[in-house]
């Protein structure tokens, strides 16, 4: 039995002097004395406030409101890498986190240490590491090209292999921000069916997408954010169905 | 398609119950046992140092052994000791120098090198300081071949007194964790510390008896180098094997040094564990 609950969690996210930084030392090599004397007493800025939900079995949660409203930020919380602020956390079961690119893929190393490195890093065993790997094998089409490094890949076979590797692995919980889509045209079929089937097997989902018809059909419960403040939580149909009006009324 | 990184979170956890200090210890715990996993990254990170390259690792050995010989032949004439003496002197300071400065400069960038994993995957932090101490271990395993081999051609009789090295890698081991932890948060922070460190390590290679011998100089120099705690750090290795010696002295000061390090580690590691991500 998985579950995933949130007592009234906040975050917040120190304000380094990150900004000026990234503006002046890095950039221009300069040094920057000045910048870090200042900024030296700390501010920070709260990005998830007060948010509470309980998930069970079957449970699916879609996360929405404009950009900035938290969501990401609540994602990396719920995915245990942002430790909250206040409140507490609760959750059982295996996660699996499914978000941006440009994570944990050793170009210099060929595809099948990837996928080793990777299976290695979710704690799976022996056999359950064979398994995914002909699992990916079958699925990605790459063939022989799992035997060179990554970096020769071109894009699209460095996200086959990716997404097959992500669907390979099956979850209690799944979060993912937005969607996974596509590919070529041959593979788009084959995608979908794939994506379904790795949803469908986790126990709990949760999803934050823009696409909010794709939310309605999928999930069962929905959280609105807006500057890290939860506006409604509740049945997702219809606060879906108020979000979409009250976004259309603002533009 | 849009994206595609998956990451996995273990199994429950309640952030109610447990102090900072107990999951500390569960951090380095679930990191330990993951070994495969630090281990695999660690032999990938040799391996991309030394990709498309013949003779591989190899490299390490050779590199020491070329490196030891320029140093002696250089340095040995002017010392006045035996030159084999000074060989393995050299050799064995050499040895638990490098692997001593990598831990500490490793130890700075530990979590700053590790930011794509960090920021996208909940793990353990103390799987990254257990893959930079196995990266660094293993070179050191690969420069002992080459000082092995010294040791052999120079005919240096070993008596069982020599095993106390084993202990002193030990020992080092469980400092270049306590380093890490203490200097990798403080660096992640303060990205200059990485650069005063290593400058300050350079210096230090000069104020360390590794290319001199404290009995070659006047009791002022001698006492300074009594005062460096790098100076017995060496000792526990160099001293068993080259003099027969358990420098039992020196090994008080690195065991105290060693305890206070290990409190610390653990307080500093504690207090800022949770942080450290929002500083990448």
């Amino acid at each position: 039995m998985a579950h995933l609950r949130a007592k009234n969690i906040h975050l917040s996210y120190p304000l380094l002097d990150k900004v000026k930084r990234t503006k002046i030392t890095e950039v221009k090599g300069s040094t920057d004395v000045g910048a870090f004397l200042k900024n030296r007493h700390q501010k920070s800025l709260e990005v998830v406030k007060d948010v509470s939900f309980s998930l069970k079995d079957g449970d699916r949660l879609a996360i929405i409101g404009p950009n900035g409203a938290g969501k990401s930020s609540l994602l990396n919380v719920l995915a245990g890498i942002y430790e909250p602020t206040k409140g507490i956390l609760e959750s059982e079961g295996s996660t699996s986190a499914v978000f941006n690119i440009g994570l944990g893929m050793r170009r210099e190393a060929t595809g099948y240490r990837n996928i080793e490195l990777r299976c290695l890093m979710a704690g799976l065993d022996k056999p359950e590491i064979a398994r995914v790997t002909a699992d990916v094998e079958g699925f990605s089409g790459l063939g022989e090209f799992l035997h060179l490094p990554v970096k020769l890949y071109s894009r699209g076979m460095a996200l086959r292999l990716n997404f097959a590797l992500v669907t390979a692995m099956r979850a209690d919980i799944v979060l993912m921000d937005e969607w996974i889509g596509a590919g070529d045209k041959e593979f788009r079929a084959k995608v979908i069916e794939r994506m379904h089937a790795f949803v469908g097997s986790a126990s709990i989902v949760v999803l934050t997408s823009h696409n909010t018809k794709l939310l309605q059909r999928v999930c069962n419960h929905a959280l609105w954010m807006e500057r890290g403040n939860v506006v409604k939580y509740g049945e997702a149909f219809d606060i879906i169905e108020e979000y979409q009006t009250q976004t259309v009324k603002k533009a | 398609m849009l994206c595609t990184e998956f990451r996995f979170i273990g199994t429950v956890e309640k952030n109610d119950i447990m102090t900072p200090l107990s999951r500390t210890f569960n951090d380095l715990l679930t990191g330990g046992k993951n070994w495969r996993l630090w281990m695999a990254l660690a032999n990938e990170d040799l391996a991309q140092r030394f990709r498309r390259t013949v003779i591989g690792v190899a490299w390490v050995s050779i590199t020491f052994g070329l490196f030891i010989g320029a140093k002696v032949i250089v340095f040995g004439s002017i010392m006045k000791v035996p030159m084999a003496e000074y060989a393995l002197y050299v050799t064995l300071g050499f040895l638990a120098w490098g692997f001593i400065i990598a831990s500490v400069t490793d130890g700075c960038s530990v979590f700053a090198n590790s930011e794509n994993w960090i920021k996208g995957v909940n793990t353990p932090l103390s799987l990254f300081i257990y893959q930079s101490i196995a990266r660094n271990f293993t070179m050191l395993l690969y420069s002992g071949l080459a000082g092995f081999l010294i040791l052999l051609v120079m005919r240096h009789p070993l008596t069982f007194k020599a095993l106390m090295a084993i202990p002193a890698l030990a020992i080092y081991i469980v400092n270049a964790m306590w380093i890490s932890m203490v200097m990798g948060v403080i660096t992640a922070r303060y990205r200059d510390v990485l650069h005063l460190v290593s400058t300050a390590m350079r210096i230090i290679f000069f104020l360390t008896p590794i290319l001199w011998m404290p009995r070659q100089f006047g009791p002022g120099l001698r006492k300074y180098a009594d005062y460096n705690p790098f100076t017995h750090y060496l000792a526990v290795f160099r001293q068993p094997i080259l003099y027969d010696d358990f420098a039992w002295r020196s090994w008080i000061i690195v065991l105290c040094i060693t305890a206070v390090g290990v409190i610390l580690g653990l307080a500093v590691f504690s207090k800022f564990r949770k942080r450290i991500v929002f500083w990448l």
